[in-house]
């Protein structure tokens, strides 16, 4: 006996008109009866005549409803670490211990971020609406980047020796994390795109999911580096 | 367009069935995405998984019987009850409720299915899978050992250099990504499928509470899994975020545990309140009054819930200004708690109570509950919490919260609704017995614990002295540990005997309220044939006819007929239900399994330090996604 | 009914016996011995009484409820409204005002008792330093220069204030008869201050989960008058006694440095300095073994040196390998260190 066996009870067929289904009982409405035959065909014609086809392809939305609700969770994420970072900021007598993040990892991200915001341009193209969101990404990201490097310049932070090393190291691979995944997500878009099974309400979905990704990117990654700024020269 | 048109060859029942149904088989077993499904493999996978904690806090109390027991080696005994609170709290409670909700919501909000069922499938199998690591540490003998809080720097790399914690930390990873995942699902059901004319005001309380619960998980399991995500670093890398000698602090971890762990408690509570608001209307034939009410206090518990964490942490050294304000707050999560309380009596009072198992859970559960709240406002005091906290006082007032006012819901849900479950009915008066039997032995194992943890026993001793005096109340209690365990048996007995040999359930046989009444015992795997409309809180017993207008019967044509074999749900809008379009959902697929085996294998990996292994189970995480996401393009 | 009835009776009766077990008990919160712990109890037994109150209100209403079983309150639209207000009105009454008329005074208990405890009183506190080790206690009298161990003697109705730290892992200082816990951070310095109003020994534990022998990391406070306490104080600063020469005692200091203990335990005034374990230079004159695990006599004390894992599996200290002639030695020269 499994959980979709079909029903057990087949009630009995109701002569009632499918398009405004009449509960069965005084008290009771049944949403399961069968309904069969000229009703059906009836209702069928109706809303042909009301909507044509109808909109059959609604799944967009709740697409990047979900892609939003998911990124509300990953955001929890990325401001745990924010929380670590300042509690830790706080309950320490000197800040920073020591040294600052990595050129290195900083380099990786930006060309990350660069490249997501190259192809979104791309795609902004093809499909209308998503034209601003990479432009500010990018300018975003290159002014961050430069008073960043201007700061920190020469100096070089060990991820294993404190927990403000570890920290930032860890903020800042998570922000990478964050952009390698908006990155795939980008070019995994355009590459469905491109195999051309997509109707338009499709792409412009798409396009919203990988923009909302591409805010939250750069979201993430403009908090990171300005508390990572403020922090390194707070000393 | 024509096949629109053309009369049905087959019954509507069958093609929709041929659009919804799983594939016979392994195969379509392992493929399973609907929700039903789902959600009763959470809550027989979490049901098992009580089982398994309940051994375990059995073997804790025969340890702790008498003074000086040798039963357990105390390394076992912080292992069991360790694997105790981790099982119950993560395999056990938040998931049964999980399934429930997945079961349950789409029926009672009228729609087919999850938004995103492949999702589904693949949060159910990560919890799987982490639920099945953490139990391998049993087998593999490194077991965590560390509390079910895991306080640094005890769970550290320097205190626990075994692989037991990893195995702790991993597991837990695993679950609370299915968490994650399966409150995204249930915020955009709620939000955007609920049926035609179902606005805010007439969402029923347990989907409100499932709602709530949702939202609380999205917020506070990402929270455990980044203070998760450090100390795994600190383990495996080195990064030293929770040692003081480093530049750490190991308060950072009970910052972090406890702003997840408190709404923990509430993400429990809150959708045991719903199940305990959707028995009492069904059983007194009355919807729960003072609903606006009812609504308000829940949404202010979940966000409340977030700003109480501190409670736990009075005796770390705070300062007295934070302990008060904490205090104040903590206090203050008894106006919404009462309000529900009050709710429900009044409810009952105004309705005509039929005394079936479900109400009488229900009325355990009012009244253990009301005694943890008690003791709850009792330890949020800060000055009496330091006599409370840390002792069996507080092992009292959380069991008294979480099995009065969770477990008791949670039971008298699984009665409740085992008629939609599988089409039959469970028997009353063994589940009557059960219940008794339950709330007997429940009391005596855990009243004498408020006494023991005042004369000083402290919790997680293996063992205490023999001139204490604690001897009597310990053996009352374990002798009433085995009473409850022996009540939960034969619950779950009794559900377990009916699922083949009950007899055959009505379609509604409690003339309950909600939609999932409306159709069959159990539904079909499409849930309905025609999309319900609402015109009120209680569509069962509303007698006003549903309104239809332009959109809605557009709706309803569209559905009334399965296109290109499709599996098509109604989006509607957010507050008022209004048909906004139609969409189709993926159907089923092995690659969840595929991506969450593979994440797995990569995690274990992590786990025995075989970095082969964990890249390439990434590598196959990622060919999964891929190929998950390549194919899918259903969200039409 | 009747059957029911006889159920809730015998309930009742276990009830009460349990509360008068309790009461029995001999320690632990229920019998204070310091301001601190008098004032919370007093607090306990206001919540109580409050909740006891409420609990009968609430019980009261939902059996009433349940017996009410009015099915006017179904029919009838008007019925229905007038249903719907009174329920209101008991939602509101019970779910916000009663919370309220209870909670309000609670949290000026709560805040005036907060207030009283972190308020000195009295003259500036006697000093002591208690550290946590996996699994036992450190304490030193820094204004005397004592270092002991597991047992902290205190001058009755002096306010002594402790200053908490921890080597390794959290640790809680809990004594119930005295005062709530505190734990022990690493990286931070917590304080507990409390002064006992009667002489006695007071027993505490670990109350925060240390390890695998967290529940045999027990304190004894000893509370005693100023005189016995001053006279204890300078016989703990003085360093050990010499063994009688040529005694087995003498025979066992040797052992003790040559078997390795001295590389652990520190003995003042001999060569042994280590710092890891307890420091044994008054060792015979403290009341337990191996943080309140063992009573202290010359068996016990055989016992826990040749092997401290028979009573305490997962105590750091190794058992020991020596011959029971060394054993004996050993034995007796901790006998001296009195």
């Amino acid at each position: 006996m499994s959980e979709h066996d079909a029903p057990s009870e087949h009630a009995p067929v109701s002569a009632h008109d499918a398009v405004a289904p009449a509960p069965t009982s005084p008290d009771q409405a049944v949403w399961n009866e069968e309904v069969t035959g000229r009703a059906r065909v009836q209702a069928a014609r109706r809303f042909a005549v009301l909507a044509g086809r109808g909109d059959r392809e609604g799944g967009g939305e709740v697409l990047v409803a979900g892609v939003f609700t998911a990124l509300v969770a990953v955001g929890v994420v990325f401001l745990a670490m924010v929380y670590s970072y300042g509690y830790l900021w706080i309950s320490s007598p000197v800040w920073p211990p020591e040294g600052s993040p990595s050129r290195s990892l900083l380099a990786s991200e930006v060309v990350g971020l660069l490249a997501g915001a190259a192809l979104l341009v791309l795609r902004g193209r093809a499909v209308e609406g998503v034209r601003r969101a990479p432009a500010v990404a990018a300018a975003l990201g290159g002014v961050v980047v430069a008073a960043y490097v201007f700061a920190a310049a020469g100096r070089d932070l060990d991820l294993t020796v404190t927990a403000y090393g570890g920290i930032v190291g860890t903020l800042t691979w998570t922000v990478g994390v964050f952009a390698a995944a908006a990155l795939a997500l980008t070019v995994g878009a355009w590459w469905q795109e491109r195999q051309g099974a997509l109707s338009i309400r499709q792409r412009r979905a798409l396009a919203a999911v990988v923009t909302q990704c591409w805010w939250f990117v750069v979201g993430t990654w403009t908090v990171t580096w300005v508390l990572l700024f403020v922090g390194a020269r707070s000393a | 367009m024509t096949e629109v048109l053309a009369p049905p060859r087959r019954t509507v029942h069958q093609a929709l069935d041929d659009a919804w149904s799983s594939p016979p088989g392994l195969l379509g077993f392992l493929s399973a995405v609907n929700h039903k499904q789902i959600g009763l493999r959470f809550v027989w996978t979490a049901v098992a998984f009580l089982f398994v904690g309940g051994i375990e806090a059995l073997l804790v109390r025969v340890q702790l019987a008498r003074a000086e027991n040798d039963v357990l080696s105390p390394e076992t005994y912080n292992q069991l009850f360790t694997m105790h609170g981790t099982t119950m709290m993560f395999l056990f409670a938040v998931p049964i409720l999980e399934g429930l909700a997945m079961y349950l919501t789409p029926l009672q909000i009228g729609t087919r299915d999850m938004p995103f069922p492949r999702l589904n499938a693949f949060g159910y199998w990560c919890y799987l899978f982490g639920g099945v690591l953490l139990n391998w540490s049993l087998v593999s003998g490194s077991v965590p050992d560390g509390g079910w809080f895991a306080y640094t720097p005890l769970s550290g790399p320097e205190f626990s250099p075994s692989r037991a914690l990893d195995f702790w930390l991993i597991g837990i990873t695993l679950v609370e990504i299915a968490g994650i995942l399966g409150a995204v699902e249930l915020i955009v059901l709620l939000l955007k499928q609920r049926a035609p004319g179902m606005n805010l005001a007439r969402i029923p309380l347990f989907c409100w509470s499932m709602l709530v619960m949702a939202t609380m998980m999205l917020i506070a399991f990402p929270v455990v899994l980044t203070a998760s995500l450090l100390l795994e670093l600190e383990r495996k890398v080195g990064a030293p975020f929770y040692d003081a000698a480093a530049g750490g602090n190991p308060l950072l971890w009970q910052h972090l545990f406890w702003i997840f762990g408190h709404p923990e408690v509430y993400i429990m509570l809150t959708p045991a309140t719903g199940i305990v608001s959707a028995v009492v209307a069904a059983h007194t034939g009355r919807r729960i009054v003072a609903y606006p009410l009812v609504v308000a206090a829940l949404i202010s518990v979940g966000i409340a819930s977030f700003g109480l964490w501190v409670h736990h942490m009075f005796t770390v050294g705070l300062p007295q200004v934070v302990l008060g304000l904490f205090a104040v707050a903590s206090f203050a999560i008894a106006i919404p708690s009462g309000v529900q309380i009050f709710a429900w009596i009044a409810t009952i009072w105004e309705g005509v109570p039929r005394w079936r198992t479900p109400m009488w859970f229900v009325m355990g559960f009012i009244v253990t509950f009301v005694l943890g709240g008690f003791t709850g406002v009792m330890v949020a005091s800060p000055p009496f919490d330091g006599q409370a906290h840390d002792s069996y006082f507080v092992v009292a007032h959380f069991h008294y919260v979480l099995i009065g006012g969770v477990v008791f819901p949670i039971f008298a849900g699984l009665h409740h609704w085992f008629p939609t479950f599988t089409g039959r009915l469970p028997n009353e008066r063994v589940g009557r017995a059960s219940c008794g039997v339950q709330l007997v032995g429940f009391h005596i194992t855990f009243f004498p614990q408020h006494l023991l943890g005042l004369q000083g026993m402290a919790r997680r001793v293996y063992t205490y002295a023999e001139d204490l005096g604690w001897d009597a109340l310990n053996l009352v209690s374990t002798a009433g540990s085995f009473v409850f365990g022996a009540g939960v048996t034969l619950f779950i007995g009794n559900l377990a005997w009916a699922r083949r040999r009950g007899p055959r359930s009505p379609r509604d046989p409690w003339t309950a309220d909600t939609l999932e009444w409306s159709t069959t015992a159990p539904p079909p795997s499409y849930n309905f044939v025609d999309q319900p409309v609402v015109s009120g809180r209680s569509p069962q017993w509303d007698r006003q006819a549903p309104a239809f207008d332009a959109q809605t019967l557009e709706a309803l044509a569209a559905l009334a007929h399965p296109h290109r074999g499709r599996r098509e749900v109604v989006r509607t809008s957010v507050f008022d239900a209004r048909p906004e379009a139609i969409f189709s959902l993926p159907g089923p697929s092995v690659l969840p399994l595929c991506a969450a085996l593979a994440l797995s294998v990569a995690l274990t990996g992590v786990l025995v330090d075989w970095w082969p292994l964990a890249i390439g189970g990434a590598a196959g995480f990622g060919w999964a996604l891929v190929a998950w996401l390549n194919g899918n393009g259903a969200h039409r | 009914m009747s059957r029911r009835r006889g159920v809730v009776r015998g309930a009742t009766v276990v009830v009460l016996w349990l509360l008068l077990t309790a009461c029995a008990g001999e320690a632990g919160a229920w019998q204070p011995r310091s301001r601190q712990a008098s004032i919370v109890l007093w607090l306990f037994w206001v919540m109580l009484g409050l909740a006891a109150v409420v609990f009968v209100l609430v019980v009261a209403l939902l059996v009433r409820a349940a017996r009410a079983g009015d099915p006017a309150g179904v029919a009838g639209d008007a019925g229905e409204q007038a249903a719907e207000r009174r329920a209101r009105r008991l939602v509101l009454g019970g779910g916000v005002l009663l919370p309220v008329v209870v909670l309000v005074p609670l949290s000026i208990a709560t805040l005036t008792v907060a207030a009283s405890l972190s308020h000195r009183v009295g003259p500036p506190a006697l000093p002591i330093e208690v550290i946590g080790h996996q699994y036992w206690w450190e304490i030193r009298y820094p204004d005397h220069g004592v270092v002991t161990a597991n047992e902290i003697h205190i001058p009755g109705g002096t306010p002594v204030e402790l200053t908490l730290t921890t080597e390794d892992v959290i640790h809680s200082v809990w004594v119930p008869q005295l005062s709530g816990k505190v734990d022990m951070i690493p990286g931070e310095v917590t304080e507990l201050r409390f002064e006992a109003d009667t002489a006695g020994t007071y027993l505490g534990q670990c109350a925060e989960l240390c390890g695998l022998q967290h529940a045999r990391m027990r304190l004894h406070v000893v509370a005693e008058p100023l005189d016995r306490f001053e006279a204890w104080v300078a016989r703990q600063a003085e360093p050990a006694a010499a063994p009688e020469p040529g005694s087995r005692a003498e025979a066992g200091a040797e052992v003790f440095v040559e078997a390795g203990c001295a590389a652990c335990h520190t003995v003042r005034g001999t060569g042994a300095a280590g710092e890891l374990g307890p420091d044994l230079t008054h060792v015979a004159d403290r009341l337990y073994l191996g943080a309140g695990t063992l009573r202290n006599d010359r068996g016990q004390l055989a016992g826990w040196v040749a092997n401290p894992h028979a009573s305490k599996p997962g105590a750091l200290m190794p058992p020991s390998s020596l011959e029971p002639e060394e054993l004996l030695a050993v034995v007796d020269y901790l006998e001296t260190l009195r």
